[in-house]
C-alpha cells in the first residue's frame, strides 16, 4: 500500500492569489509615489457624487485619476470624466465586487508616475468587496444618512475593513431625522477609533476636513 | 454573491496539491472558515457543488469549519482517494 497520508495538511489562504496580486500592486504604487484609497458603500450611498467632488477640488492642486467599478455601463465613468480627471470605469458583468486582477488590468496603459493619488470605486455592495484586498493604502466605508444608523452593525465586516468612515448626504440629516450620535456609536462599536467625516456632495460641507485628513495621510502637498 | 469565485480558488488549491503529489484525487476539501470573513457558509456549499462538478475532483465534498472572532478563510488540509 502506499505510504500517502490520507490527510494532507495545506493551510493555505483561499483569497492567496488575490492578495499577492495586491500586494505587488501596492508595491507598484509605492514605488511610483502614489497614493490609493478605495471606496466602499450600498448603492446609492454616493460614492460617485463624493468621488466627482473630491477629484474637482484636489485637481487645483494635484494630480488626482479614478477607477470606477460597475457591473454594467460607463455612466459613473462619464459623470466622473466631468472633473477633468482621468478617470477609467471596469465593469465586471456579473461579479459583485473588484479584484486585485482587474485592478492591474485596468491599469496596464496607464503610467502611474503621471499621478499622485488613485481612487478605486468598488461595486455598490457592503459584503464582498470586504475579502478582497485591491492594494490600496486607505478603503473609506460610506454612508448615507438615508440608510439608517444601523449600517454598521449590520454589515459589521466592510466597517471593520475599512480604515474611515464617511458619511454622505448630510444635507438631508434633519429631513430623514438622522441621529448621528447612534450612527457614531455604532460604527465605534464595530471598529472602535474609526475616523469619521461627515460630507454633503451637494453643499459641499466636510470636504475641507476630507480633503485636509486625505492629504495629510497622503502626505501629498 | 462571491461565493462562486471562492469556490473557484478552493478548488484550484486542491487542484495544485493533488498535482504536485503525482495528481491524486481529492476526496475532501477542510476549510476553516472565519465568521468575519464575509463569506455566506450556505451559498458557498451551493457554489462549491456547482464548481466541483467542472473541476478536476467532480465528487469532491466541502468539509467547514466555522472559527469565531477571524477574518481567515484558509484551506487547513485535504483528504486524498489513497
Amino acid at each position: 500500500m502506499s505510504s500517502t497520508p490520507r490527510i494532507v495538511e495545506v493551510r493555505q489562504n483561499v483569497f492567496k492569489r488575490n492578495d499577492e496580486i495586491a500586494r505587488a500592486l501596492r508595491q507598484r504604487f509605492r514605488d511610483s509615489g502614489i497614493f490609493v484609497a478605495s471606496l466602499v458603500s450600498s448603492p446609492g450611498a454616493g460614492k460617485t457624487a463624493f468621488l466627482e467632488k473630491t477629484l474637482t477640488l484636489l485637481r487645483r492642486r494635484h494630480r488626482p485619476a479614478a477607477l470606477v467599478g460597475d457591473l454594467a455601463t460607463e455612466n459613473d465613468a462619464a459623470r466622473l470624466a466631468r472633473s477633468q480627471a482621468p478617470v477609467k470605469q471596469i465593469t465586471t458583468g456579473t461579479l459583485c465586487h473588484l479584484e486585485a486582477a482587474m485592478v492591474e488590468r485596468a491599469l496596464e496603459d496607464w503610467n502611474l508616475s503621471d499621478f499622485d493619488v488613485l481612487f478605486i470605486e468598488n461595486v455598490g455592495n457592503l459584503v464582498c468587496p470586504a475579502s478582497y484586498d485591491l492594494g490600496e493604502d486607505l478603503r473609506l466605508v460610506l454612508l448615507s444618512v438615508t440608510e439608517g444608523e444601523d449600517k454598521p452593525l449590520k454589515y459589521p465586516t466592510i466597517f471593520n475593513s475599512a480604515d474611515v468612515a464617511v458619511i454622505t448626504k448630510i444635507d438631508l440629516a434633519e429631513a430623514v431625522e438622522f441621529d448621528r450620535v447612534a450612527a457614531e456609536r455604532n460604527i465605534q462599536a464595530v471598529r472602535p477609533g474609526m475616523h469619521v467625516i461627515e460630507t454633503s456632495a451637494k453643499t459641499g460641507a466636510g470636504f475641507d476636513q476630507w480633503l485636509d485628513f486625505l492629504t495629510t495621510t497622503a502626505r501629498l502637498d | 454573491m462571491h461565493e462562486l469565485s471562492i469556490a473557484l480558488s478552493i478548488l484550484e488549491i486542491a487542484e495544485e496539491e493533488s498535482e504536485q503529489r503525482g495528481n491524486i484525487p481529492v476526496e475532501a476539501i477542510y476549510l476553516k472558515m472565519g465568521d468575519l470573513s464575509g463569506v455566506v457558509k450556505e451559498a458557498l456549499l451551493s457554489a462549491f457543488e456547482l464548481a466541483a462538478e467542472q473541476s478536476a475532483f467532480p465528487h469532491c465534498r466541502l468539509v467547514v469549519e466555522e472559527i469565531p472572532a477571524s477574518r481567515d478563510l484558509q484551506v487547513s488540509a485535504l483528504e486524498l482517494a489513497q
